[in-house]
């Protein structure tokens, strides 16, 4: 084991010691290596001598803090949440050299196009399951998900076999099965859940766009008709209710113009937001690979 | 050695070292690993408890070798405290005796 191994080992697994008692021990032991190396002792042999760092920083530990009879396990939840701290380190970086590794090899292919050629299958699918009343259509898109969500993490895991630089064990190549299983039907349900949300809010939308439309026209209308008649003297109305009528209509073609903007602004940030949800999946599914 | 008599020596032997002469970190862990086999590394916190509880003064003194090392030595009531774990000792060590006899 190297000084810096030694160190960084020590330190990490001094939990719940005082920031001064931590400080100069790690002196101590910084010293107590400049010694030793100037003694012409190698690093190695120096942290050999000094022992295991897991069990130093237990004694000191032991000897610095307030110790009371739990202290076997303190010591045994400390170096369990250490090697978990370590652990998460470790994938987090592993997912970051993978993704990092996939854009360089996806530069030339593009991926992306051949994905949203799915999903607009998809989406279509669901829009004619809508219309024809028919669950086939649904059952469809559903099939047709699973199989595209297969068929991308089939090839990133191609992508990454061919990565000399990442290690793996055929303890890993399972767990990444099982776990991109996991990630597909969870993504499915996922699927199944929302998108009755999503249609939902999406008819809604569309329903109060249409209204906000039909609003500002009738309000149009009325206008046109009004002046129409003022006009041309041809017409069963007074001039009274002429005026008024042209008023009401100015004021709906108005309301209704402030109410279709308002809901097509809405609209756009519905389809951001659902945008924004579908990659946070794919990061999500990416990085569990 | 037995880990038991070892651990309650320490403070012994350390406090005892050091009434003889001042040492610095890496003199004193050697001295005391040597004779006693300890591993190293378990003999700083010791000294930082040491420290602690007002026993052990430290003190930086410029080194020909390179950087400057940390000294230790005894307080007053270091001073004192190791006559009495020598003492404590001492007594023991009679008294396990007459028991082995």
């Amino acid at each position: 084991m190297r000084k810096t191994e030694f160190l960084n080992e020590l330190e990490e697994h001094l939990i719940g010691i005082a920031k001064d008692d931590k400080e100069e021990i790690m002196q101590d032991y910084e010293e107590h290596f400049k010694v030793g190396a100037k003694k012409k002792r190698t690093e190695a042999g120096i942290a050999k001598s000094l022992g295991n760092p897991k069990q130093i920083a237990r004694d000191i530990r032991k000897e610095l803090s307030k110790t009371t009879e739990r202290d076997e396990l303190k010591s045994e939840a400390i170096e369990t949440f250490v090697a978990a701290k370590k652990f998460t380190k470790h994938i987090f970086n592993e997912s970051k050299n993978k993704i990092e590794n996939l854009i360089q090899e996806e530069k030339g292919r593009n991926r992306k196009g051949e994905f949203s050629k799915e999903l607009w299958i998809i989406l279509g699918l669901i829009v004619l399951s809508i219309i024809s009343g028919r669950g086939i259509f649904m059952f469809g898109a559903v099939v047709i998900f699973v199989y595209s969500a297969i068929k991308y993490i089939k090839k990133e895991k191609k992508g990454n076999s061919k990565n000399a630089k990442i290690k793996s064990t055929s303890k890993k190549a399972k767990s990444n099965r099982k776990s991109s299983i996991k990630i597909i039907l969870s993504l499915m349900f996922n699927f199944l859940f929302f998108i009755w949300f999503w249609i939902s809010i999406l008819c809604t939308l569309i329903s109060l766009l249409i209204s906000g439309i039909a609003i500002l026209l009738s309000g149009a209308i009325v206008m046109a008709y009004s002046i129409f008649a003022l006009i041309s003297y041809k017409t069963p109305l007074t001039k009274d209710i002429l005026f008024s009528a042209l008023f009401a209509g100015a004021g709906l073609t108005i309301f209704g113009g402030l109410f279709t903007g308002l809901f097509e602004k809405l609209t756009k940030l519905f389809f951001k937001i659902t945008k924004k949800y579908i990659e946070l999946n794919m990061r999500f599914v990416r990085k569990w690979e | 050695m037995d880990t038991q008599f070892k651990k309650g020596v320490l403070d012994l032997c350390v406090l005892s070292t050091l009434r003889k002469k001042d040492h610095y970190g890496y003199e004193l862990v050697q001295k005391i690993s040597m004779d006693i086999q300890i591993t190293e590394g378990t003999l700083y916190p010791i000294l930082r408890r040491l420290k602690n509880e007002g026993y052990l003064q430290t003190y930086l003194r410029e080194s020909s070798e390179g950087p400057s090392r940390k000294y230790y030595s005894l307080t007053k009531s270091g001073k004192d405290k190791a006559k009495k774990l020598k003492t404590e000792w001492k007594d023991f060590e009679r008294k396990v005796d007459k028991i082995l006899r």
